[in-house]
């Protein structure tokens, strides 16, 4: 088998425009011919700005959305051509964690009801037991820095950071090998943005994830990923390895995104007073 | 020597809540003068956009309670000001950028009358904005205050501005709807601006299109800035002069260059290496652990003790004073003097 953990070959993705009162709209092409390979184990940057389409293409990796031409492999599996069953299944595989926390979990569910629901969705695929079931909450809130405390509140008696690290549980639980992050870190204060992105640097080594991740962040994805890939309009306008790009960019739009990102850089100014000075 | 533009001596503010009363301004002591661009920083519930609420006074008053301080303008205390008094002075000399620039325009009415609006409400109080003497007509007023409107659109940098005005909100993208937001807070030349939070809902280009133009706004308009933000790195690039909050205080502040270049304050060091830099490398991004404060039972001395890895005793005795560790930088920490020795250790 070889080492390709996604590949996307050539997908576009056109929203017809919509007939209102007004007259019609203009269709959409929300993404062009994107063409990328995310290989086993790395973590993957998609970088752009708002409208860019990495939405619309993160929704297409699920299956969420369909792409209008090309086509989407998750380790060989071609999305499109998978029967239900099939997709489900493949679906035990790949988990999102989203943006917004706050969000994201259903303020009814105890955290332990959030964290076995992908296991009993996917009980056909694992086939756990209830107490089988309980053992692996536990087990996984451990893995993300919680304890078993805290297994019966609800989502309102947690802070940001913590409900994070509940919708990463969450998308451990069915144990996949493919994780997308969708801004993970972006409604979080930095010092706990500090803290979620060093659990997903020690997930991937424990657990040898796939990280495809998503952010409009350049400071995080330099952080956290091997490789990026920038997306502007629905095209992709560079990709390769995070050093190259951040260190040479070659196209316009990644020299305007690398300038225009804001940097604690120390300004040119009076000379600094020291200590006690 | 005339009095600072805006001087906030030793605020208290309280709030009252189903669970108590929160301190949530301990003492808060910050100096901004003309064509100074302060940075409040500060993680979520710091109490940094109430700072920036109470200089406008839009905080309503309960369940926010002052219960010691002053808010000088120019020597006029804001607190002692009647409500009337008070909203002669927004628009025309405070103006208000705030986050989410979706939210802050009224959709019903077209960005040209909402300009107007607030040109007018100024030219009562300046005659000079609009240009034109108070004498004049209705008519006349409103010709000069939507001619002005224009003007200040297409200083913004929004292209083909005369014709805009006539168009409504939606039909603006989110940068350019921060840009009519600045347009809006400018059109009365205040003489200090409050911005918070002004690019946390846009991309990074856009982010710095905006900045860049608050920055180049200050010299021409003469006038000081409160720049709300919790981006370190917004901060190191647009202000002169840095405030760092934490729980309700402010822990350090002084020039950009001096704070960001030397920090002296554990809870400033500890902010600015949860920062991912060209240098950190994978797995050694040094978080914070623990997390803010209750505010309704606020740790005993220094707010920041519990989470501070230089903690001593001492620490939870008393609130540490501010103490000068170098030109107008002040840290309130009472092992400022040997921070420098403990960090190398």
């Amino acid at each position: 088998m070889s080492d390709i953990m996604l590949e996307i070959d050539n997908v576009s993705k056109i929203y017809p425009g919509r007939r209102g009162i007004f007259g019609k709209s203009a269709e959409v092409n929300a993404l062009k011919n994107v063409s990328l390979k995310v290989r086993k184990g790395e973590s993957f940057g998609l970088v752009g700005e708002s409208g860019s389409g990495k939405t619309t293409l993160t929704r297409s990796i699920l299956h969420l959305e369909t792409p209008t031409s090309g086509s989407i492999r998750v380790q060989g599996q071609d999305l499109g051509k998978l029967s239900d069953a099939e997709l489900r299944r493949l679906r035990a595989r790949v988990q999102i964690v989203f943006q917004d926390p706050y969000a994201s979990l259903n303020p009814r569910m105890s955290v332990y009801d959030i964290i076995t629901e992908p296991l009993v969705i996917h009980h056909e695929t694992l086939g756990l037991t209830g107490q089988q079931r309980s053992d692996r909450a536990a087990e996984l809130l451990s893995l993300v820095g919680m304890g078993p405390q805290h297994l019966h509140r609800y989502p309102h008696e947690f802070s940001g950071g913590q409900r994070q690290r509940i919708c990463i549980a969450r998308a451990l639980a069915s144990g996949p090998e493919l994780l997308l992050l969708d801004e993970p870190t972006s409604a979080l204060d930095v010092s706990v943005q500090a803290q979620v992105l060093n659990l997903l640097c020690e997930l991937q080594d424990r657990l040898g994830l796939t990280y495809f991740f998503i952010s409009h962040d350049l400071a995080v994805v330099r952080y956290l990923c091997d490789r990026v890939a920038l997306i502007n309009r629905g095209e992709i306008v560079e990709q390769g390895d995070c050093a190259d790009i951040f260190d040479a960019p070659k196209s316009e739009y990644a020299r305007m995104l690398i300038g225009a990102m804001p940097e604690v850089k120390v300004p040119a100014g009076p000379a600094n007073g020291g200590i006690g000075a | 020597m005339t009095a600072p533009l805006l001087s906030i001596r030793d605020l208290h503010l309280r709030m009252s809540s189903f669970d108590g009363r929160a301190h949530v301004l301990n003492g808060i002591n910050l100096t901004v003068n003309r064509r100074e661009i302060w940075g409040l920083v500060g993680e979520s519930g710091c109490g940094k956009s109430l700072t920036g609420l109470s200089v406008s006074r839009l905080q309503p008053t309960p369940p926010a309670h002052y219960t010691a301080g002053e808010i000088l303008l120019e020597g006029q205390d804001l607190l002692k000001l009647s409500p009337a008094q008070m909203q002669r002075l927004r628009g025309k000399r405070i103006g208000m950028i705030f986050q989410d620039p979706t939210t802050n325009l009224n959709p019903a009415f077209r960005i040209g009358e909402q300009l107007v609006d607030v040109a007018l409400a100024a030219a009562e109080h300046d005659a000079s904005v609009i240009g034109c003497p108070p004498s004049a007509g209705r008519r006349e007023r409103r010709r000069a205050a939507r001619k002005l409107a224009g003007e200040m659109l297409a200083h913004v940098g929004i292209p083909n501005a005369l014709a805009r005005l006539d168009d409504y909100p939606h039909q603006f993208s989110g940068g350019m709807r921060q840009r009519v937001l600045i347009a809006m807070a400018l059109i009365g030349r205040p003489d200090l601006l409050i911005a918070d939070e002004p690019t946390t809902a846009l991309d990074v280009s856009v982010q710095a299109q905006i900045l860049k133009l608050i920055k180049s706004s200050v010299d021409e308009y003469d006038m000081g800035v409160v720049l709300i933000t919790h981006n370190l790195g917004v901060v190191a690039q647009t202000c002169s002069h840095v405030a760092v909050m934490y729980a309700g205080n402010i822990v350090e502040s002084g020039p950009v260059a001096a704070v960001i270049g030397n920090p002296v304050h554990p809870y400033t060091r500890a902010l600015m290496s949860a920062i991912p830099t060209r240098e950190t490398k994978r797995g050694e991004l040094r978080g914070l652990a623990g997390s803010v404060p209750n505010l309704i039972t606020p740790p005993p001395g220094c707010r920041f003790a519990p989470r501070c890895q230089f903690a001593l005793p001492a620490c939870t005795a008393a609130m540490p004073a501010s103490v000068p560790v170098g030109n107008d930088h002040s840290a309130a920490c009472i092992r400022v003097a040997e921070m420098e020795a403990l960090v190398h250790e």
